[in-house]
């Protein structure tokens, strides 16, 4: 009975959700239905006949108006009954006649027109919804929104094409036509001097003076000395420094990064506080904008922003840096400073920097780390070592193997690999003999088949073991073409 | 009481109570449609500005990147798989590997590849950490070009006990499980891998990417060349489908931390933890819903933080069914899967342990994808009957299909110009209008199919099935052989 056993849910968990769904459903039932049997039993086919009611109408005339009040009201909510409003009205009203001091029947009647109000909205003529007025109300007003935004939204798709693409063809223009401008003011005599006006038009526009502003900041990472000195000067000169200061000091955090870019480009340090405040940002791009402007804008100390940061330095952030620093030719800290951070993702980043850019000096206090209370950072620190192919650390990695979780075993198991010391041969051997998994295994064997004649020898004893079946290990390990 | 007037009576009742179920369904649907729409919209704002500052190129060249392996099943894919695999591996990335598994292919695929990429069999020792069916051998290259392609052969097991043997081989960080007929974007490992690399104190845990349909593009030597609306309208409404679903839901439910899936055409995993939750469940057709629900469970269960997150950038391209017959057949899967990944999981549903997924995705999976479709399709039978033996109320019934319609067609509309303001992929103009054309038809022609498809799909759950059913695809229009 797999349904029986499937639809067991917990009825407390559906608590919430019985109680909303009454209470939309109460909201959205309307004034009900209509099924109620007259006194005389004339439903057919769900139409009340009225012609049985006129008829007894008849024998009630000219009795006690007390009764004729009584016998109106009846038919009124029969007719009301039987959506006949016009009707039930028509009946009210006579029951008003009747009887002018009773409360009832106009009471009926507000009901009646609030009831059928709906109906008579946007110009349609009375419709019967047999509804709240107040969903009538919504359901047109959904159609007439979404008429309304259909045909809104086609004319914006359409326009927007058109619009983007023209501006795109312009931007085009632009950068060309202000590329060979900047090319002629650095590299020919009258520069700019010549013609004032013209940039002066450039500046005052908004959409213009962003072209040129990018124009200038690409053309000035390929320029130095004087030539980069001369397009900072006009940088200067047109008052766009304080454009791009503006940018930086904005509330709008994707401006702030313009600001933040032109800035550190054109090496302009006002707005230092500004971007050093933004470290702690929320807001992960802005952080990291902040962090690659202040290495190029802080000459005396370019990576100090890592002794404050409080946030997990995600790996997206970390491999910008690095790219900086590639990139810009920027001067290689001893990244050893940072192996004591209180920040654990500072620690890892300063590990893989110490690799990248080969520190090797550093390799006892990344020994140090394998003391470390973090698992990432130890599996990092074992990482390096292997990378470094530091041979002193083979003891430390070792006496380590047997407090490290899986992962860190394997690792260190992979580090031994790289470092390839025979002193490990033994090491290795063991961890083959010893480990059940299978992954552990084979970098142990893959460990000793890198050792060369004592590794290969060693392999081929374990492949005649008697007391364990390494054959199938051993062949994979051996097979160069995986 | 005359005996007409009870049936009068139960008709009244009955027709009452579907009448504002239906009602408040609708509205609660509609309701959960605008606000994911909108905050899709916050969100995809946020993505692009974000994305314009950022320079994958870096990516690239960086020596932190985690390793990927991009795991392919394939069954009898013989007319595109060396091509297929050749675009998988001009993918722009600097470490990863290709695994394309033949899940016991009666045609000549491997024999195929093979050929094609130089291969021949390994000593490979098999570690199956997670169950699956026999591997009878692995394939590499001896061309050295294509030393990060292995082909595994394996006896048939399904998708998903391929993609645990894919999964068993690889020995990368993070694992991109892919549709081996699926067309990746050349940069979408890039685009893929960046939420992992953003990962703060939260692990991610997977990351899915926006699936585009490929029917009708132009495509040479296992890349687009040429994005075309596709000519047949059963394939453009899934065209309207996709954007809908993509654009305007799970970029939202990733934002709110409520996605449930993510597409088996193209997924990103964190693989220890793939591992650790035991792998693509082999119970299931619904495999790619299933597994991301799970992962969640396991993370939630272990108390770590963790994050499934969400691409909107378009990074594969599919051909989708453009036959009545082989859709069909797809939607029965999709609600079958559905069904068993909702009922499997049911201990989620409105459990504030799971926070947002428990109270939010969740609910929303069963209520609406699930639940809706079946409430709606006996509402309209019964609607049927209603008609025949008693007198609906048809202003209020035109009323609200007028409101059920054009909020429906608008919903589509938005979604267009969700796609145009973002990545108009479509160039031509007409391509947009056709596409809003079909917004006008898709209510009247293709939605009571995804019903009828969506209650045959939760009686086969009903009856136990298994198995997916053959998918007949027709092939991708290559213009390499159309040319030649």
């Amino acid at each position: 009975m797999r349904i029986g056993e499937n639809i067991q849910f917990n009825l407390r968990r559906y608590f919430f959700f019985i109680i909303s769904v009454l209470f939309i459903f109460i909201l959205f039932s309307g004034n009900g239905f209509a099924t109620a049997e007259d006194p005389a039993g004339n439903v057919i086919n769900g139409k009340y006949s009225f012609s049985v009611a006129d008829s007894l109408s008849k024998i009630y005339q000219e009795t006690d108006p007390a009764e004729t009040y009584r016998m109106l009201i009846r038919k009124a909510e029969w007719a009301y009954e039987y959506r006949q409003y016009d009707r039930a009205v028509d009946f009210y009203q006579q029951a008003i006649d009747q009887r002018p001091w009773e409360s009832i029947p106009f009471e009926r009647i507000e009901e009646i027109m609030a009831r059928t109000e709906g109906g008579k909205l946007f110009f349609i003529p009375y419709v019967d919804f047999e509804k709240s007025s107040a969903l009538i109300k919504i359901l047109l007003l959904v159609i007439i929104y979404s008429i309304i935004s259909m045909i809104l939204v086609l004319i914006i798709i359409l326009f927007h094409r058109n619009q983007m693409e023209g501006e795109a063809r312009f931007r085009q223009v632009l950068k060309e036509k202000y590329q060979l401008l900047l090319m002629d003011y650095l590299f020919s005599d009258d520069g700019l001097d010549a013609k004032p006006g013209k940039i002066n038009k450039i500046v005052a526009d908004n959409f213009k003076r962003q072209i040129l502003l990018e124009e200038m900041k690409d053309l000035i990472v390929n320029l130095s000395g004087e030539h980069a000195d001369s397009l900072r000067d006009l940088y200067n000169k047109l008052n766009l420094n304080k454009d791009s200061v503006r940018k930086a000091f904005s509330k709008k955090w994707h401006i702030k990064i313009k600001g933040f870019r032109e800035l550190a480009f054109m090496n302009i340090k006002v707005a230092n506080d500004e971007i050093i405040r933004c470290l702690q940002s929320n807001n992960s791009i802005l952080r990291m904008e902040a962090q690659l402007a202040l290495v190029r804008l802080n000459d005396n100390d370019r990576f100090a922003f890592l002794d404050h940061i409080q946030r997990p330095f995600t790996k997206w952030e970390q491999m910008n840096v690095h790219e900086m620093i590639t990139g810009h030719n920027l001067e290689v800290p001893d990244f050893m400073k940072w192996l004591n951070s209180d920040n654990r993702t500072v620690v890892i980043f300063a590990l893989n920097m110490i690799k990248v850019f080969n520190q090797r000096h550093a390799w006892k206090q990344v020994v140090e780390l394998l003391n470390n209370k973090e698992t990432e950072i130890r599996k990092t620190a074992i990482f390096i070592l292997g990378e470094l192919k530091i041979k002193g650390a083979v003891p430390a990695l070792k006496h380590h193997y047997k407090y490290e979780v899986y992962e860190n075993q394997l690792a260190i198991v992979v580090a031994l690999n790289r470092i390839s010391d025979e002193s490990a041969l033994k090491f290795l051997i063991m961890v083959i003999d010893k480990e059940d998994d299978v992954q552990l295994q084979i970098e142990a064997a893959k460990a000793v088949r890198d050792m060369g004649d004592a590794g290969q020898r060693a392999l081929e004893k374990l492949m005649y073991s008697d007391y364990k079946n390494y054959m199938i290990i051993i062949k994979h390990v051996l097979d160069k073409r995986i | 009481m005359t005996k007409e007037f009870k049936m009068q009576q139960i008709f009244e009742i009955l027709g009452w109570f579907l009448t504002n179920i239906v009602l408040l369904i609708t509205i609660s649907v509609f309701l959960a449609y605008v606000l994911l729409a909108v905050f899709s919209a916050v969100t995809l704002r946020r993505y692009l500005r974000k994305n314009s500052y950022v320079d994958y190129n870096s990516i690239i060249l960086a020596p932190l990147t985690p390793s990927i392996s991009v795991v392919a099943p394939a069954f009898n894919e013989s007319k595109t798989i060396v091509e297929n695999v050749r675009a998988l591996l001009s993918l722009y990335y600097n470490n990863f590997e290709v695994i394309v598994v033949n899940d016991g292919s009666t045609d000549d695929s491997l024999d195929k590849v093979i050929k094609a990429y130089d291969l021949e069999k390994v000593n490979y020792f098999f570690d199956y950490r997670i169950p699956c069916r026999r591997i009878r051998g692995v394939y590499k290259s001896k061309n050295r070009s294509f030393h990060n392609l292995t082909i595994i052969d394996k006896v048939n097991g399904g998708k998903s006990d391929a993609l645990n043997a894919g999964i068993n081989v690889s020995h990368k960080q993070l694992v991109c499980s892919i549709d081996v007929d699926s067309i990746m974007e050349p940069d979408a490992l890039l685009k893929m891998v960046k939420p992992f690399l953003e990962e703060t104190d939260r692990k991610i845990i997977g990351t899915g990417g926006v699936i585009r349909i490929a029917n009708s593009c132009d495509i040479k030597g296992g890349q687009i060349k040429r994005i075309n609306l596709p000519e047949r309208f059963l394939a453009r409404v899934q065209v309207l489908e996709y954007t809908r679903a993509f654009l305007m839901g799970r970029m939202a439910w990733a934002r709110l931390d409520g996605l449930l899936l993510i597409s088996g055409a193209l997924g990103m995993f964190d693989r220890e933890t793939v591992i650790n939750c035991g792998g693509y469940s082999i119970d299931t057709v619904g495999e790619d819903m299933e597994l991301v629900v799970r992962m969640r469970r396991y993370m939630t269960e272990k108390g770590e933080k963790y994050e499934v997150t969400y691409i909107p950038d378009p990074l594969c391209w599919t051909e989708v069914p453009s036959t009545l017959k082989i859709l069909g057949r797809q939607r029965r899967r999709w609600a079958r899967g559905t069904a068993e990944t909702l009922f499997t999981h049911k201990k989620i549903f409105l459990n504030r342990k799971y926070k947002n997924f428990g109270m939010l995705g969740y609910p929303y999976w069963f209520f609406f994808e699930w639940l809706a479709p079946i409430i709606e399709f006996f509402a309209l039978i019964f609607f049927l009957f209603y008609i025949i033996f008693s007198t609906p109320n048809w202003p209020f019934v035109i009323l609200l299909f007028t409101f059920v319609y054009t909020f429906a067609v608008s919903l589509s509309i938005w979604a267009v110009l969700f796609e145009e303001m973002t990545y108009h992929k479509y160039e031509k103009k007409r391509d947009v209008l056709k596409l809003i054309g079909t917004a006008f038809l898709e209510p009247f022609f293709f939605h009571p199919l995804t019903l009828v498809w969506a209650i045959k799909g939760n009686w086969d759950y009903l009856r136990g099935k298994r198995g997916w059913g053959a998918m007949d695809r027709e092939g991708f229009r290559d213009s390499s052989s159309t040319a030649g």
